[in-house]
Formats: C-alpha cells, sequence, structure tokens
C-alpha cells in the first residue's frame, strides 16, 4: 500500500567550521531513502528549512530501509565534504498508536569525528495500512525488547517462538572499498546494520502475523560478524504474542489498585479463574476489549467484597482453575519463549537450565544452512526440556562466538512449566512491575478469550504432538494435584517423577511441604518468580574458566574447541556449585553463559544471583583437602584463602540454617494461633494428592555430607582461588537479576524506591599472561577489578544496587582480553543534597570525608595568600575549593565564606548564584529527602488495618495460607533486618554494614520503619504523604547528625526548570516511575573509526576513543528518544559491539543497541513532590523556555546571517510537543524543547528577539 | 599490548573537586597524588586514578560546548540540569587574578600565548590552567567583536551565558586590553587585577561614548571637549585664579588648614596634570600609559603634599561643583563644557582615589635610578 513519507528540515546548529578561510560553513542536507533518489535542499548558512516527500509504494520499505539525512558542505570547486549523517529508523511510525511522527533534533554523527552539531528534522508519515493478505511487510507489529510483559498490556494469547536470519555482504569488505574513503565504507557498513535490523523485524513480524499475534516480546537481535566468509548474519528471535492495551484507570484509580495487587496470586487466581466461569453476565456480555471502565470497577469491587470471604473459597477455585488450565495444554511440543519474567501464578514449576552447544565452520553458507544450525540446537534444547518433564522452555537466549570460519553457538533457556491459562484474558496481572518499583497501577479488562487465535495457535502445535498426548495428560493429572499445594514450594518441585529421574540426582524432601521431592540446588536463566520463598539476602555468584588453546585452523581448530567446550562447562558448573556451597545458598536466577573463543584462549562467564530458597535444603559446607606441599609464599596464601574459604561457608550455612528455622517458627505460631477449618481442610487436600510420593528417606543422610574439593595440582588451586568473592561492605550489592529479593528497592510494599538509576557501562582490556598457572585467577582479577572502580565510582550512593549485570566477553588478540559489561545502578543518593529526584545529573563528590580541600589549599597555598596580601577576597574558583562541603540550610548563607563580604569590585559569581541556591535551597532537600525518609516516625500514627496487612502478608510470604496474623507480618516484615546483624558473620558483603559515621541517619532511620511501611503505601489518598512531609521536613532540622553529613557533601545550585532526563536502563522498569506509553522500538547501529593518539593527554589511546564513542552513541540514543516523544529508554540491549585498534594506531568500533522507548508518568510520591514544586516553579520554567526560544534564535544568529525559520515553524513545534504529551500528567511532563539558557536578563533577551524580528 | 579501561554512566557526574584539580591544569597523576590522602575508606591508587581519568574525559569532551555555551543548552551529549550547566559555564570562565594581571593590557596573541609560561613561574597557576584563562580571554575578544545592538557587558553575558558581574569584569579586561593601556611599568607594580579593573570599570563608564559598537572607544568628542578646556583654563589667569579661589573657599569650610594651603601652590600643576591626563583619550598612542601618568602625575602629586584619599575626594568634588559658579568663564562655555567637566573630574577623581598607593621603596627606588 502507498505512503507519503513527509521530510521536513528545519535547522541546524553548532556546525563544525568546515571553511578555514571563512570560519563558516555551507551547510545544505541531502535526504536518501531505499531506492529513491537523494534530494537536496539549498545551500544555506546555518539555516535549512526546506521540505521532502516521499512517496512510498511498498511499505515494506519502510520497515527495511532507514530514512537518512547527510548533511554537507558545498564547496564551489573540490568535492563537497561531508558534515555527518542522521539515521533515522522509521519502525516506531508503523504501529497503530504510534504518533506518526518524529521530530527534533539529531546530533549530527559521523563515523570519523563523531557528533558535529545537531540538525531539527520532522518526519511525518501518512500510512494508509495494508490489508493485502500477500504482502510482504508486517507494519503494525510491535516490537518489545524487554523480557518481560510491558506495563500497561496483557497478554490475550501467547503464539510462541518466532525468529528469523539475514545474511548479506559486509561492506567493508566490498571490492570498492579499496579505494573507496574510510568514511564512505564505513557508513556502508552502519546503512547496512540499520536495513539488517529493519529486516529482521519485518520478517519476524511477518512470521507473528501468520500466527495471528500483534507483538513480538523478548525480541533479541544479534548481528555475527563473520570476517572470513565478509558476511554479516542478523539474527532475531522473539516471543509472538497477541496483546491488549490494558484500559489504564485514571490516577485517582491507581490508589485504589494498590490496595489490589497485594493479592497478587491468591485473590487474582480467585476472582479471575471465577469470572472465566462465566457467573458474571456483564463479563460475558462485553465485546472484546472494550468496556474497560465498568469492569476496572467490578473487578475492584469484587477484591474488596472477597476479602473476607477469600480464604473459605480459595481452595474449589483453585482447582476449578487447574480444570480450565487443561484446556491450554495442547501445546504438546515444548515451546520456547524469551521472556523472562512471568506474571505471578503462571509459573508451575522450574525444572533447571537447559542448554545446548554446538561448533560449526563457516563455509560459504547461505541462510538456510544457518537457520538449520539455529532449530538444531533449539531441538536439542527442547529434547533436554522433556527429559526433564517440562513443557516450555522460558528466558530463552542465543549466543554465538566467532572466531576466524569457527562459529560457536549456544542456546540456553530454563525448563518449566507454565499454566497457560494465565495468558487468557482477565488473568492477567498486567503490572508485576508493582513488585519492585512499588509504583502501582493496574487494572482489569475481563476480555472474553479470543478463542479464534488460540484456536488456530493450539491446533497447529496439537496436530503435530498427538503421540504424545498420552503422556501428557498423565502429567496433567499430576499437575492438577500439585497445583493445591502451597504455590511457594511448588516451584521448585521436580517436575518428573521421583524414580523416573532422568539423571542420577539426589533428590530430597521438600523443606516445606515435606511431601513433594525438590532438587538439592536450583539453577535458572530467568528472573525469579515473585511468588518464591526466597529467605534472606542474595547473593552474586560468578565463574571465571580461561583455558589456553593451540592455535589452529579449519576442522582442527574446531575438533579442539568441541573438545574443550565440555571440560569448560564442567569447570564453570564446578566453580558455581562451590561458591554456592560457600554463601550457603541453594540456587541461582539470572543465571547466564558466555563462551568466547579466540585464537590462543577460550574464556567462559556465567554469572547469576545465587538465593536461599526455603523449599531446598539448607546446602552442606564446603571442604577442602589439600594434597599439595606447602612450598612457596604463594601457597601459603592459597592456604589461608582455604581456611577462609571454608570457615565462610560453615558460617553461612548456619546463618542460613537459623534464618531458616527462625522463619518456620513464626510460621508454626502463626498457624498455630488459627484454627481455621479451610485450613484444615487444606492440608487434608495436600495430603491426600501427595501420598503416591511419599517414600523412604534414606538419601537425606547421603547428602547432608560435606562437599569436598580435592586439591591435587595447580588446576585445582586455580578453581579453589577463585572462590573467594571480593567483599563489598556498605550496602553495595550486585545482581544479575532486575531485581533482589528481599531488598528494600524491590519489596513491593516498601517505599524505599530508588531516587536514581544509572546505566553503567563498563569496558576493560585487559591480558591474561599464559605462562602462569593460573589463568582462571587472572580473569577474576580483571572482574574483580571491574567491580572494585564501579564500587567506588558509585560511592555517591547509598544503598547502592548493581542490577541486570550482564557481559559480554570478547577476545580482539592473543591473551587480550576486553569485557564489556553493561549494568544499571540503582542507589539514594547521599542525602541532602539538593538533586531532583530522578535522573539528574549529579555534581557531588563522592565520598563522604571531606575531599582533598586541605590538600589543595596547602598546595596553593602561595597564591592563595598572595591574595591576601592584596587584601582582596580570594578568587573566585577557589571559593568552592576552600569549602567545597559548603551546605546552606536555608538563609544561613551569610555564614558560608563563599559569601564572606566581597570588594565591589570583584564580586565572586558564586555569590550571584547563591540567592537562586538558596531560594530553591528548602525545596530540593523536601523532594530529596521524601524518598528517603519521609515516612519515618509518622507513620505510628496511622495503625495499620488488618485487612490490608492480610493480604501484604501473603504477597510477602509467598506462602498460601489463607490467613495471617499480625504477629507475622510483623516478623516479616523485620525479617531482613533481623537478619543483618547476623548475617555480619555471614559474609560482610551480604549484609550492609550500619556504622554510624558512614551511614546517614535518615537511611537507618527508613531501615528501621521499614516494618510499618506497608501500610503507608497501601494507605489511598495522598493527605498521608503530605503529613509525612511535613514530619520529615521538621525532622531535618532537628538532626544534627544528619547535618553533618550534608555539609560533606559539596552543593550546587540546581535551578528546577530543567525537564525530565531521557533515562537509559537494560531492566524493563524504571525505579519510582510507570511507563505509560510504549512509543516502538528503537535500534541505533554506529560504526566510528579514527586514528588513535598516543600522548599524555587524557583522551589519548583507546581508553579515551572509547569513552568519546560511548557518550557520543548515548546522546544519539537520547535525541531519537526525545524526537519520539519518550522519556526513557528500557530494555537496552547490546546487539553488537566492537572495539579494536588496529595495528596502524587506528581504533575502529561498532555498536549496535536496540531498546523500547518508553514515555512514564512519574510514580504518585514523586508527583506529589513535583506538583508541590511545580507551583512556585512555574513561572521559572517559563523563563527558562522564552530563553531557550530566544536562544536558539541568537544561536543560528551566532555566526550572524541568514533568517532563522518563521516563528510559525517554531510554535508548530511546540504545540506538538504540547500535545503529544497526554494524559493526566502531561502538566508535569509537559517541558517542550528543553532547550533552555540561563538567566539572561530580560532586556538582553528582548533585544535580542527584537532585533531578530527586525530582522525578518 | 594495550590495557584500559573506560566506564561511562547515562548520568554525568560532576565532581567538584576533580573538576576543581581540571581546572587548576593538573595532569591526571598529579590529581590522583593529591586527592589519595582524603579519600576514606582508602582505595587503590588504580580505581582513583581510572575514576580521575574518566572525570577529565569527560571534562576534555566539554570543551566544545564550554566554548560555544550557548550551544550547551539543547545538546544531548550531557544531560545536566540547567543550573550544572551554568555552573560549568561559569567555573570555566573563571580566572585567577594574578594571571590576568600578567596579561592585563598585552595583545591577547599567539606571542602572549607562548609567553604564558612566565606567567606559570610568576604566579604559580599550571600552564594548561594560564592557556584555559588567556583562550577565554581571546574568545571571548573574537566573540564580541562583531556584535551588534548590545552593551559589551551585554553581549558577553549573552554569549557566553556569564553572570553579571563576571561578565562585567571580562568587558573590562577587554576594554583595558583593546586599548593596550599598559600596566607593567615599574610604577605600576603595586597595583593589582582589580584596581586595573576599577580603573577600566570607570574609563568605561565616564568616558567612552554610549555607542552601539561593542566595544566601546574612548568618547571623541570628550577628548575634544577637554582640549578646549585645557586651553581655556590654564591660559587665561583670571580662570584659574578664580577657580583657585572658589575651591579654596569651599574647602575651608570642611578640610583642614593645611590641606588648604597646599592647594594654594599646587593647585596650577594638579590641574594642568589632569587636563593633560584627559587629554590622552584623544590618541590611541598616549592611551596606554593612561594609567602611569594618573599614578605619576596625580597620585604622586598628592601622594607629596601629602592629602589623603579623603582630602583628594572634596578637592574634586569641589572642583566638579565650583566649575558652573566660574564667572570668570562666560556662561556660553560654562554650559557649553559643564557635563564634559564633569565626566572628565569625575573620571579622575575615582581612577586616581583607587590608585592611591605609595609604591613600595624598592619600586620607587628602582624608578628614581631610571629617571
Amino acid at each position: 500500500m502507498p505512503c507519503i513519507l513527509k521530510i521536513k528540515v528545519i535547522g541546524a546548529r553548532d556546525l563544525p567550521v568546515m571553511d578555514k578561510a571563512s570560519d563558516l560553513t555551507d551547510a545544505y542536507v541531502e535526504v536518501r531513502f531505499a531506492d529513491f533518489e537523494a534530494q537536496r535542499t539549498t545551500v544555506c548558512r546555518k539555516t535549512l528549512n526546506p521540505d521532502f516527500r516521499f512517496e512510498v509504494t511498498d511499505d515494506a520499505d519502510l520497515q527495511n530501509e532507514p530514512l537518512e539525512l547527510k548533511v554537507l558542505d558545498y564547496d564551489a570547486i573540490t568535492a563537497n565534504d561531508s558534515v555527518g549523517s542522521v539515521f533515522i529508523d522509521l519502525n516506531p511510525l508503523l504501529p497503530v498508536n504510534s504518533p506518526w511522527q518524529i521530530a527534533g533534533w539529531f546530533p549530527i554523527y559521523d563515523t570519523i569525528r563523531g557528533i558535529r552539531g545537531e540538525v531539527n528534522v520532522q518526519v511525518k508519515l501518512q500510512f494508509f495500512g495494508d490489508v493485502n493478505p500477500f504482502k510482504d511487510s508486517s507494519a503494525g507489529i510491535m516490537f518489545f525488547s524487554t523480557t518481560s510483559l510491558p506495563a500497561g498490556y496483557q497478554i490475550v494469547a501467547m503464539h510462541g517462538f518466532v525468529d528469523a536470519i539475514v545474511n548479506e555482504d559486509d561492506p567493508e569488505y566490498h571490492w570498492s572499498d579499496s579505494f573507496r574513503t574510510q568514511r564512505s565504507s564505513n557508513e556502508a557498513r552502519q546503512r547496512l546494520l540499520f536495513r539488517l535490523s529493519g529486516q529482521l523485524r519485518r520478517l519476524l513480524g511477518k512470521e507473528t502475523l501468520d500466527m495471528g499475534g500483534n507483538a513480538v516480546l523478548g525480541y533479541q537481535q544479534c548481528f555475527d560478524l563473520e570476517s572470513e566468509e565478509h558476511a554479516i548474519t542478523a539474527r532475531a528471535v522473539g516471543t509472538a504474542v497477541k496483546i491488549a492495551m490494558v484500559a489504564n484507570s485514571i490516577p485517582v484509580d491507581r490508589f485504589h489498585q494498590s490496595l489490589t495487587i497485594n493479592e497478587l496470586h491468591t485473590e487474582d487466581i480467585l476472582t479471575s479463574t471465577l469470572d472465566e466461569q462465566g457467573s458474571s453476565p456483564v463479563n460475558t456480555g462485553s465485546a472484546a476489549e472494550s468496556t474497560p471502565l465498568p469492569s476496572t470497577q467490578r473487578r475492584r469491587g469484587s477484591s474488596f467484597s472477597s476479602d473476607s470471604s477469600s480464604s473459605t473459597d480459595s481452595a474449589p477455585s483453585i482447582a476449578s482453575g487447574a480444570k480450565n488450565s487443561i484446556n491450554n495444554y495442547k501445546y504438546l511440543e515444548q515451546q520456547i519463549f524469551t521472556l523472562h519474567e512471568f506474571p505471578p501464578g503462571t509459573v508451575f514449576n522450574l525444572g533447571g537450565i537447559v542448554s545446548a552447544r554446538s561448533v560449526k565452520l563457516i563455509e560459504n553458507d547461505d541462510v538456510e544452512t544457518r537457520d538449520a544450525w539455529w532449530d538444531e540446537l533449539r531441538d536439542e534444547v527442547k529434547s533436554h526440556a522433556r527429559v526433564l518433564g517440562c513443557s516450555h522452555i522460558i528466558g530463552y537466549q542465543e549466543q554465538a562466538t566467532i572466531n576466524d570460519e569457527l562459529i560457536v553457538l549456544s542456546a540456553v533457556g530454563t525448563a518449566a512449566n507454565l499454566d497457560m491459562t494465565a495468558f487468557t484474558p482477565g488473568f492477567f496481572d498486567t503490572n508485576k512491575n508493582l513488585s519492585r518499583s512499588g509504583s502501582i497501577s493496574r487494572s482489569y479488562v475481563d476480555n472474553p478469550i479470543d478463542n479464534l487465535s488460540t484456536s488456530i495457535g493450539g491446533a497447529k502445535a496439537s496436530f503435530q504432538n498427538s503421540l504424545k498426548e498420552q503422556q501428557w495428560m498423565d502429567m496433567l493429572a499430576k499437575r492438577k494435584s500439585k497445583r493445591k499445594q502451597p504455590s511457594a514450594c511448588r516451584m521448585c518441585h521436580i517436575p518428573f517423577h521421583r524414580k523416573s529421574s532422568p539423571f542420577p540426582m539426589s533428590l530430597v524432601k521438600c523443606q516445606k511441604c515435606k511431601k513433594k521431592y525438590v532438587p538439592e540446588i536450583l539453577l535458572s536463566t530467568v528472573e525469579p518468580p515473585a511468588e518464591l520463598g526466597v529467605v534472606g539476602q542474595s547473593a552474586f555468584v560468578e565463574a571465571h574458566v580461561c583455558r589456553a588453546k593451540k592455535r589452529k585452523d579449519g576442522e582442527s581448530n574446531a575438533m579442539i574447541v568441541s573438545d574443550a567446550i565440555p571440560f569448560v562447562e564442567y569447570d564453570l558448573h564446578r566453580q558455581l556449585m562451590y561458591k554456592l556451597k560457600i554463601h550457603g545458598l541453594n540456587a541461582i536466577f539470572g543465571l547466564r553463559f558466555q563462551i568466547t573463543v579466540g585464537d590462543s584462549l577460550i574464556v567462559a562467564v556465567a554469572c547469576g544471583t545465587a538465593m536461599y530458597l526455603s523449599a531446598l535444603p539448607t546446602p552442606p559446607a564446603l571442604r577442602i583437602s589439600r594434597n599439595l606441599d606447602v612450598i612457596d609464599e604463594e601457597d601459603k596464601k592459597l592456604l589461608e584463602m582455604q581456611r577462609k574459604i571454608m570457615e565462610l561457608s560453615e558460617t553461612n550455612r548456619q546463618n542460613l540454617e537459623a534464618a531458616k528455622l527462625r522463619e518456620s517458627e513464626e510460621i508454626r505460631r502463626a498457624t498455630a494461633a488459627i484454627t481455621d477449618g479451610t485450613q484444615i481442610g487444606h492440608q487434608d487436600d495436600d495430603s491426600s494428592a501427595s501420598s503416591s510420593d511419599s517414600d523412604d528417606e534414606a538419601e537425606k543422610d547421603n547428602y547432608q555430607t560435606n562437599v569436598v574439593i580435592q586439591i591435587d595440582d595447580d588446576a585445582d588451586e586455580d578453581l579453589m582461588a577463585v572462590l573467594l568473592d571480593p567483599v563489598f561492605t556498605d550496602g553495595f550489592l550486585i545482581c544479575s537479576t532486575e531485581t533482589l529479593p528481599n531488598h528494600p528497592y524491590f519489596v513491593s510494599t516498601d517505599p524505599m524506591i530508588p531516587d536514581n538509576a544509572h546505566l553503567i557501562t563498563t569496558i576493560k582490556q585487559g591480558h591474561i599472561n599464559m605462562i602462569s598457572h593460573h589463568p582462571n585467577r587472572q580473569l577474576a582479577a580483571l572482574f574483580r577489578s571491574i567491580y572494585e572502580d564501579l564500587r567506588f565510582r558509585l560511592s555517591y550512593f547509598t544503598d547502592c544496587v548493581l542490577a541486570g549485570i550482564s557481559y559480554n566477553i570478547q577476545l580482539p588478540r592473543a591473551n587480550e582480553v576486553q569485557i564489556q559489561l553493561t549494568a544499571v545502578a540503582l542507589g539514594q543518593q547521599r542525602p541532602v543534597d539538593s538533586l531532583e529526584p530522578l535522573g539528574v545529573p549529579i555534581t557531588l563528590s563522592p565520598w563522604r570525608s571531606v575531599p582533598g580541600s586541605a590538600a589543595l589549599s596547602t598546595n596553593h597555598s602561595r597564591s592563595e595568600s598572595e591574595n591576601a596580601l592584596y587584601g582582596q577576597s580570594p578568587d573566585p574558583r577557589r571559593v568552592p575549593v576552600e569549602d567545597p562541603m559548603v551546605f546552606q540550610m536555608d538563609e544561613q548563607i551569610t555564614e558560608s565564606p563563599s559569601q564572606t563580604p566581597v570588594s565591589t569590585q570583584s564580586p565572586t559569581p558564586i555569590s550571584t548564584l547563591t540567592d537562586i541556591n538558596t531560594r530553591l535551597q528548602t525545596k530540593n532537600q523536601l523532594m530529596s529527602k521524601v524518598s528517603s525518609d519521609a515516612i519515618t516516625g509518622s507513620t505510628s500514627a496511622t495503625a495499620p488495618t488488618t485487612p490490608i496487612n492480610n493480604r501484604y502478608t501473603r504477597l510477602g510470604m509467598a506462602d498460601s495460607e489463607p490467613s495471617t496474623p499480625n504477629e507475622s507480618i510483623r516478623s516479616q516484615g523485620f525479617r531482613p533486618h533481623e537478619l543483618n546483624p547476623s548475617s555480619g558473620l555471614q559474609n560482610s558483603s551480604l549484609a550492609p554494614a550500619v556504622s554510624p559515621v558512614h551511614r546517614p541517619t535518615s537511611s537507618s532511620d527508613s531501615y528501621n520503619s521499614e516494618n510499618v511501611l506497608p501500610a503507608a503505601t497501601m494507605k489511598p489518598g495522598s493527605q498521608y504523604r503530605r503529613h509525612s512531609r511535613h514530619q520529615s521536613v521538621s525532622s531535618l532540622f532537628s538532626r544534627p547528625g544528619q547535618m553533618d553529613e550534608a555539609a560533606r557533601v559539596s552543593l550546587l545550585p540546581m535551578m528546577p526548570a530543567d525537564r525530565p532526563f531521557i533515562e537509559m536502563t537494560p531492566l524493563s522498569f524504571i525505579p519510582g516511575r510507570t511507563p505509560t506509553r510504549y512509543l516502538g522500538k528503537l535500534s541505533l547501529h554506529f560504526v566510528k573509526e579514527t586514528h588513535i593518539l598516543h600522548d599524555t593527554t587524557v583522551s589519548s589511546g583507546m581508553g579515551g576513543f572509547v569513552h568519546v564513542f560511548l557518550m557520543e552513541i548515548q546522546a544519539v540514543a537520547r535525541s531519537h528518544v526525545a524526537a519520539l516523544g519518550g522519556d526513557a529508554i528500557v530494555g537496552l540491549r547490546v546487539d553488537e559491539s566492537f572495539f579494536q585498534e588496529s595495528v596502524k594506531n587506528q581504533g575502529y568500533a561498532l555498536i549496535s543497541i536496540s531498546g523500547d522507548v518508553v514515555g512514564c508518568a512519574l510514580t504518585e510520591q514523586d508527583s506529589l513532590s513535583d506538583d508541590e514544586s511545580s507551583d512556585s516553579d512555574s513561572d521559572e520554567e517559563e523563563d527558562g523556555q522564552d530563553n531557550g526560544r530566544g536562544g536558539m534564535r541568537g544561536m543560528e544568529n551566532d555566526e550572524g546571517d541568514v533568517p532563522t525559520p518563521g516563528p510559525l515553524d517554531r510554535d508548530e513545534s511546540r504545540g506538538y510537543f504540547g500535545t503529544r504529551r497526554e494524559g493526566p500528567l502531561s502538566g508535569e511532563l509537559n517541558n517542550p524543547e528543553s532547550v533552555k539558557t540561563t538567566d539572561i536578563p530580560t532586556s538582553t533577551l528582548t533585544t535580542a528577539t527584537e532585533s531578530r524580528t527586525t530582522g525578518l | 599490548m594495550s590495557e584500559w579501561m573506560v566506564t561511562t554512566s547515562s548520568a554525568v557526574v560532576l565532581d567538584e573537586s576533580i573538576l576543581q584539580l581540571w581546572l587548576l591544569g593538573h595532569n591526571v597523576d598529579q590529581a590522583t597524588q593529591l586527592r589519595m590522602p582524603s579519600i576514606q575508606p582508602p582505595v587503590p591508587g588504580r580505581v582513583l586514578k581510572s575514576y580521575i581519568t574518566s572525570q577529565y574525559r569527560t571534562y576534555e569532551l566539554m570543551h566544545h560546548y564550554l566554548h560555544h555555551p550557548r550551544h550547551f543548552a539543547g545538546q544531548f551529549m550531557f544531560p545536566l540540569s540547567q543550573s550544572a550547566k551554568q555552573h560549568l559555564i561559569e567555573r570555566y570562565y573563571s580566572f585567577d587574578e594574578s594571571v590576568i594581571r600578567e596579561i592585563l593590557g598585552k595583545k591577547l596573541n599567539s606571542r602572549t600565548r607562548k609567553d604564558l609560561d612566565e606567567v606559570h613561574e610568576k604566579t604559580g597557576v599550571k600552564l594548561p590552567s594560564c592557556r584555559r584563562q588567556f583562550d577565554n580571554l581571546k574568545r571571548i575578544m573574537k566573540k564580541v567583536e562583531d556584535a551588534e545592538g548590545r552593551t559589551l557587558v551585554q553581549d558577553i553575558e549573552h554569549q557566553f551565558l556569564l553572570p553579571h558581574e563576571l561578565a562585567r569584569q571580562y568587558a573590562h579586561i577587554l576594554f583595558i586590553a583593546d586599548n593596550k593601556m599598559d600596566t607593567f611599568r615599574k610604577r605600576l607594580s603595586c597595583y593589582q587585577f582589580s584596581d586595573f579593573e576599577y580603573c577600566g570599570a570607570v574609563f568605561m563608564q565616564y568616558w567612552t561614548a554610549s555607542t552601539t559598537d561593542t566595544l566601546p572607544e574612548f568618547d571623541p568628542h570628550l577628548a575634544q571637549d577637554v582640549r578646549d578646556l585645557k586651553s581655556l583654563m590654564l591660559n587665561d589667569r583670571a580662570v584659574l585664579d578664580e577657580l583657585r579661589n572658589r575651591i579654596s573657599n569651599n574647602l575651608s569650610q570642611s578640610a583642614h588648614p593645611p590641606v588648604l594651603e597646599r592647594i594654594q601652590s599646587n593647585f596650577k600643576v594638579v590641574l594642568r596634570n589632569m587636563l593633560s591626563v584627559g587629554c590622552m583619550i584623544s590618541q590611541q598612542k598616549e592611551v596606554r600609559n593612561i594609567f602611569v601618568e594618573i599614578a605619576d602625575k596625580l597620585v604622586d602629586a598628592f601622594l607629596q603634599v601629602g592629602w589623603s584619599p579623603v582630602d583628594m575626594e572634596l578637592f574634586y568634588n569641589s572642583l566638579i561643583t565650583e566649575f558652573g559658579n566660574t564667572s570668570s568663564l562666560t556662561n556660553r562655555y560654562r554650559e557649553r563644557y559643564n557635563t564634559s567637566w564633569i565626566r572628565l573630574v569625575t573620571g579622575i577623581k575615582l581612577a586616581s582615589i583607587r590608585l592611591y598607593r605609595q609604591p613600595n621603596t624598592q619600586s620607587l627606588l628602582t624608578r628614581s635610578f631610571t629617571r
């Protein structure tokens, strides 16, 4: 179908000087799209204002091709020089609910020089849609990078796994590359990556459409640079689903709904299953995806009413739900899902990790061959899952590593059984995000089941698998019985019969129900399901294996690698097991493997978040026996280490046992307190159902024996040496998962929200000396140094959690290891700084001690004394150094040194700032305080009411005892903190050390108040919050200790008139903010190639090159997000990255990133504080805007020529920004074109604008 | 075989103390050493160094925007709040008075830039910092040369988003530099930057024409008037005497007697010196020596008679008021020249009072020797 693409180039600014003679640039823009003839603007100086129009007849082009705007400098005689280009991915414009427009300033990116200036472009699409069934395009399919369900949507049907693979010649090796310029081959490569990613989406979308879906979740794309083959293979996998918007409610609703979340897996199941049975006429009568409001209300009503009766209802209704679910077990072949997170209640049980690897040689193969390779792997993974008795593979990922013509493919997932009833309408809880961000907005639409689509998909699957049906029916019968068990331990139970165990495994009786069998250890790639009973603190575990490899080619190389891989994997596994033992933990979630093959090395890394599941047995302590003689100093050290490891292991183990005991006692007490009829009935059910499994308990003994590591040689020694993880004190935590169970940031009922989430990208290149006998240790040391570095950098946070860690390891050259790490640092700013609550850059000194003021001032005492000699106030620059930690509480500024009376001739610039400063001071404190200790103290006044508490407990404890008395809540709430002191012995890395000096009082206060907090979040209405804020203000002043702390943090003025910053995060959520709109998937690709200088400056060398490159790609990504009208990019993935320095000091970098652009609303906590501040800010904000406008004009004016775009254009774009941000929160978010300049005196401003208009 | 490590964050973290070290021109190793002792708990030097390196890299990357502050506002590279940007700009454009004192009045060309190591040796400020200050000055100079429709201060504020006070300082520095006023005579060595800046401000305020030219020039009309006044007053005995008597009378009401006596004898000299200083502004060449002339001819004259700044102020004030009353001058002249007279005398008054300072003994000695 035809569509019209309209492009308007509005202007450019900050262009580089291209004509040395005139110091000006005669710029014009060339617009290219697909095969259309390039169109160009007239040559302008500094400003461009033409329109373009492409009439695109094939909308497949829209998906495949990026729009390219190339900015050039016109030269009369010589060839025109390129300034740079802007590539715009048009895919986000295609979905039905898209804004149809991308508009804004884009940095002009050059593959050699980086960002050079910006160009303002507006792209509009008139899309007519396509109903032709034979079309090639799949316009309209939504893609999500996030591996969980996007907030605000519900899954109507799961269609299963989709994949696509495309292969094209790499322009880097094109024959013309020998004579064309570096720049043009780089751009060709960049263009190809854009095109490939577009094609992938088109293909995947097509597949999804055929299956009847309308979206792809967990979309992962990869680019394999096959240098030997001179080709690039692009792969993509995803999960095809049909999703529907949850008719979201008005903000007021959120408060009410916040009540309901806490019943997640008890009542949700109840009510929804009941609904499905057609008991409510409203429900069945309503058309698909309609009547959102009535249904939400009804939903709410039902949840309220069932508060009292839920306990009695639960057993039968669950049973009926299970019956219902049988219908959905038509998917008899194992299904693969790329999702890592499922709504509570959907995961029946986890079977463990299934993986498959294969080693191949690339030999001029076509796409089909590659496709076949991957299919092979997927089949293998499926068969593994089948053996484990699981019907699904979740958290599935594919990876490839290439070494010359050798490619190692790996596929990893977690075998599991899913309850597919969950993916029928009405069941799905749209917002499990709330469980960690504490943000709450959800409601239900009870759509009738989309019969058509499910039956199509179902039929397809069942057709193939009719043979195995019998077997599965057996399974189902079992599952049905299992369903009645407490959900917390159900997930851990083995999915197969104990007798038919596929492997020699030692199985143990479940520690919770004492009836079913569980494995000793559970490994999984997925996020920890919310209903799992995780006890105590989690720990980050990593295994590093580094092996030497002989340098070989072709077949023999493949032989060596495939021989080595099993041993590598065995070592990885062993390390993980031992580390688990050391930590005394028994499960790993979010486990990721990576194997990289280089010329002379094979490196494998596994990382995951270890947890303690109460259903699994406590692992035995680790013993190490050494058969080697102690010869040298190193041996002694190792021996010492060995002793430490054993000690640690023992103490950790004991701690957890104690914690578990405490917990179970509490539960026992709790259950004893209730003599509830349903409880008894429930138990009866259980015992009868599980009678088949209750057998001998003989092997319980043999598992209790300790694990012993035998150290017989250097290799063993090396293994042992890496077991001791670095210890981080003061609450610096690392995890590979998106959330950390039992951490205050991620407990839904806890209002402790990290006020900052910074995307951290670290790239470290180091080398491994293979002469040493301890390659593993060297590798581990590289990782350790990364963590050390990050810990130090992030010390401006309290309670920092480094979440969602993922690695990419490359071996660029012999013995060189390059580790690329992305993670997101969540934390709370060290208190009492004048920073806005979210995403705001910080200007503070990351140390708690008084920074080098003393050192500095003595160093410069000479010049200072010089100044003193003249009887002048010191140089303004020096003032902050003298007392960099100036902190002004409010009006007391005069006391601070920077305010020392200054002679009129040389007033310090600082002093002019301080008044702004002080004006904001109190407000800022308000805002920054709220998050940490707003709720302190005052909570006692509003005692929690029992029903609320009950609901809370059910969530928190995740064992479906229908009702629990208050005491257990208390203890539940307290537990993490009771644990803390005791787990101090366990491992200091786990327990945040609370030392009065280092830890601000406020945070420890909020710790104390945690147990009362549930009430706080659940309390509907904002009055309570306001009240607490006042409290916090008053407490602020009455806290001298905090003042002290505050005085140490350097304070800078922050003006309020800043627009919310574009957040970037690899996680699927943004703490403290709720995504309201998904604006499409962004996929950006960059190539940069520069000559690298090696001199003494900081920006020299590969490090400087990469640093600049990373900053630039972030800048470009931000501009794209802003142009789409988004506030953040979530689920950010690095699809391919490659950094290398060639022999000729030529740095080459290639990176491809993708993520979901979202529009965000602040959670009510922030929005409240925003409300407060916005009143007083509003006028300033306007000033700022005006300034921005005036400023921009001035800017274009800079070099003093050519008219600016007419006022009409500007107003248009402004209005556009205004309207785009719809929704109730638009008032706050509406900060059009945040190009605000500073306080220019208004007089200046008006003259500026006036002169401009007259000029026009 | 290279080892390197890069860490970037989506938020730009400005570490105030590192920023300071960067501005002071320390390199990474020096900065690491300086910061090391104050880090609690201690960390390995490697970690600190990598941290400081990445801070430095970020600041280096900011150069472009700091050089063009107006582009700082809309860019996507550094997601900083407005105030943080403002702060950075201010910090970047802040200067050491001792360094500027060494550059003051010199031509802002590459030769001066090359000589910055001397400035470094003299002031103890690191060379990179000196360079930054010099480059800032030069950049501002270049940018404001072709701006239209705004006064110099306004233009600096507009172009560089500097706070008013800093912009004013720059304007005065540029004014002095533009007129190449000499500040390096021995006689002037006792004055420091702020003295000259103050005088520059005074000259700009009282003696320049209020044109829309960005770099203000001395008012030619004023120069012409002063020349006329000089011939009018010094050549006419009657005018001179009347003015002297009137001033004596005027002063006798307020000042103490010794002052009175001395003015009688020195009046003509002082008046002549004053007018000849005023005449200097008509010629670019002479303007160069304006500071030294004021110091030599006026300040020293008053110093010799032992007047205090208070006396001087009284004297000048009466000069201003009595001009209009001098009946020996024809009415026409008095009306015609009154404003110019006030401008001239006020300027001289403020400048000479500011520069009222005994040159230290050493410099006095050398001066007498050179004479």
